[in-house]
């Protein structure tokens, strides 16, 4: 019997007379009778899946409308396959009582066999004990390794780094040596124009006063006269003033008010302490110009009077 | 027409001299039978009843001499008439002329709940099978794996020392059982007024 007059049978298509010798064959017949249940099967099974397709697909819902039965018969088709999908290996779960029942048979055992079963039992254990200890040093040196290669990383960046550093280094040291040879040429020039006399600068001319401390003791305010030639552009000034340790950090000096020095160093000359100051010879006004020394909270340490006179 | 003790004996005795091998024949007749009233389209909760109605005709046919040479043949002979009686009556008994010549079984889809279905189908797995047919009808009927099908049939005709066709009737024969079971059940739970009975009748 084909599978082609099976499937003829089972979706309804065959003319009466063949249905009946078709329906005699089969219940004569286990084998034939069984490979029709099974062909049933498959083909509900395939429905109940979705993959009947086609021409198969058109006659087998045909059929359904004929044959009541075979409704049911897709739908236990759906719960039996879900049955199975729960009772593949993949999806089954142990239960308590399964896991109860295997160490029951585990110890219902002969002595032999319990022992040899408490043997393989322990040396699970060992080797699931050794597995799990060399994992955890594999796991261990795969960090030490991530950390080396962390560190070796580090060093790298750092190697350039200075690499560039050394680099930026050699340059300034090459624009260093440029300066200190531009300088050395520079001053070579210098000496060398040094050693020409100057050709039109005018001669500087620097007057020095002296104005002494002694001078301010008697209570007066003491009056210094100096002639100046037309000539001369700057005044250099010595100031002794008082030293009775009031004077040990910088002084200024005014001339008529004006701020002509400031923060300038005591000195000792002589035995006497003493500031320098030059001041331009056109700060002079001729006649009376006061001189006033102050401290740095800006007290007055000594006073003088400079009477210029103008020579031509 | 009842089923006596004698006519009983009687057709069990032409199907097999040996009373375990003529139990299991009448069994498997019976099973058969069954199959055609529902291949001829009959309703899921009548064909049974069609099939010991048949096989009883059968048995009082022998009981009253009639010679029968083949008896599956003259079976399956009797068991058309009984279905073409039944949908014969089924016509009669309905109102109206234009309504289907074949039984229909109501639509109890709306009943049926997928839920129940599964309930019934665990219940009559724990109750109507061993682990091992459990085993078999599991690892057969994994269509998921088409494929590998033929391979893994073998496998596990292999492993419970079966032919592949020993094992393909084996698991036809368990599934057979199997619907069985959780169609009664699912009888019992769509119709409460059923619930102590094997078939649920359907009318």
């Amino acid at each position: 019997m084909s599978d082609n007059d099976i499937d003829k049978y089972l979706f309804h298509e065959m003319p009466e007379t063949d249905r009946e010798q078709f329906e005699d064959k089969f219940v004569s017949d286990d084998s034939l009778f069984y490979e029709i249940a099974e062909r049933e099967n498959d083909l509900v099974d395939k429905y109940a899946n979705g993959k009947l397709a086609g021409d198969e697909l058109k006659r087998f819902e045909s059929s359904l409308a004929m044959l009541p039965a075979r409704r049911q018969k897709i739908g236990n088709a759906k719960v039996l396959r879900e049955l199975i999908a729960d009772e593949r290996p993949e999806n089954k779960t142990i239960t308590i009582a399964e896991r109860t029942g295997f160490f029951s048979r585990l110890f219902s055992f002969g002595p032999a066999l319990q022992f040899a079963s408490l043997a393989a039992v322990v040396l699970l254990a060992v080797a699931s004990i050794f597995l799990f200890t060399e994992n955890r040093r594999l796991g261990s040196l795969q960090e030490d390794l991530a950390a080396s290669n962390q560190r070796e990383t580090d060093l790298t960046a750092r190697i350039h780094e200075e690499t560039e550093t050394s680099g930026d280094l050699t340059a300034d040291l090459e624009a260093e040596r440029e300066r200190i040879a531009k300088l050395e040429a520079e001053i070579a020039k210098l000496r060398n124009t040094n050693e020409r006399p100057p050709a039109h600068n005018p001669p500087v001319t620097i007057a020095t006063l002296f104005l002494s401390s002694s001078i301010t003791r008697d209570g007066s305010i003491p009056v210094r006269r100096l002639e100046l030639d037309k000539e001369v552009t700057r005044v250099s000034i010595v100031i002794a003033i008082p030293s009775d340790g009031r004077f040990t950090d910088s002084v200024s000096v005014t001339l008529d008010g004006e701020r002509v020095a400031e923060n300038l160093r005591t000195r000792v000359r002589r035995g006497e302490t003493t500031i320098s100051v030059t001041v331009p010879a056109a700060k002079l006004k001729p006649g009376r110009n006061e001189l006033t020394v102050r401290d740095s909270k800006n007290a007055e340490a000594a006073s003088y009077i400079i009477a210029i006179a103008r020579t031509n | 027409m009842s089923l006596t003790a004698t006519s009983f004996q009687l057709l069990l005795d032409r199907l097999d001299a040996d009373p375990s091998v003529a139990a299991e024949k009448y069994e498997i007749l019976r099973i058969k039978i069954a199959h055609l009233h529902r291949w001829r389209g009959c309703a899921e909760s009548q064909a049974d009843e069609l099939a010991d109605i048949t096989l009883d005709r059968v048995a009082a046919k022998l009981t009253d001499g009639d010679l029968v040479e083949n008896v599956n043949a003259f079976a399956s002979a009797v068991a058309r008439f009984v279905a073409l009686e039944h949908s014969r009556k089924n016509k009669l008994d309905a109102v109206g002329d234009d309504l289907p010549e074949t039984p229909v079984e109501p639509n109890l889809d709306f009943l049926d709940d997928p839920d129940e279905r599964m309930k019934c189908l665990r219940r009559c797995v724990a109750t109507t099978l061993t682990d091992e047919d459990k085993r078999l009808v599991v690892g057969y009927y994994d269509t998921d794996a088409d494929e590998k099908a033929k391979i893994a049939r073998k496998r596990l005709a292999d492993s419970l020392g079966l032919t592949i066709n020993a094992l393909k009737v084996r698991a036809c024969r368990l599934r057979m059982r199997l619907e069985e079971c959780i169609n009664d059940c699912i009888g019992r739970v769509t119709n409460p007024r059923f619930a102590n009975t094997k078939q649920q009748e359907v009318t």
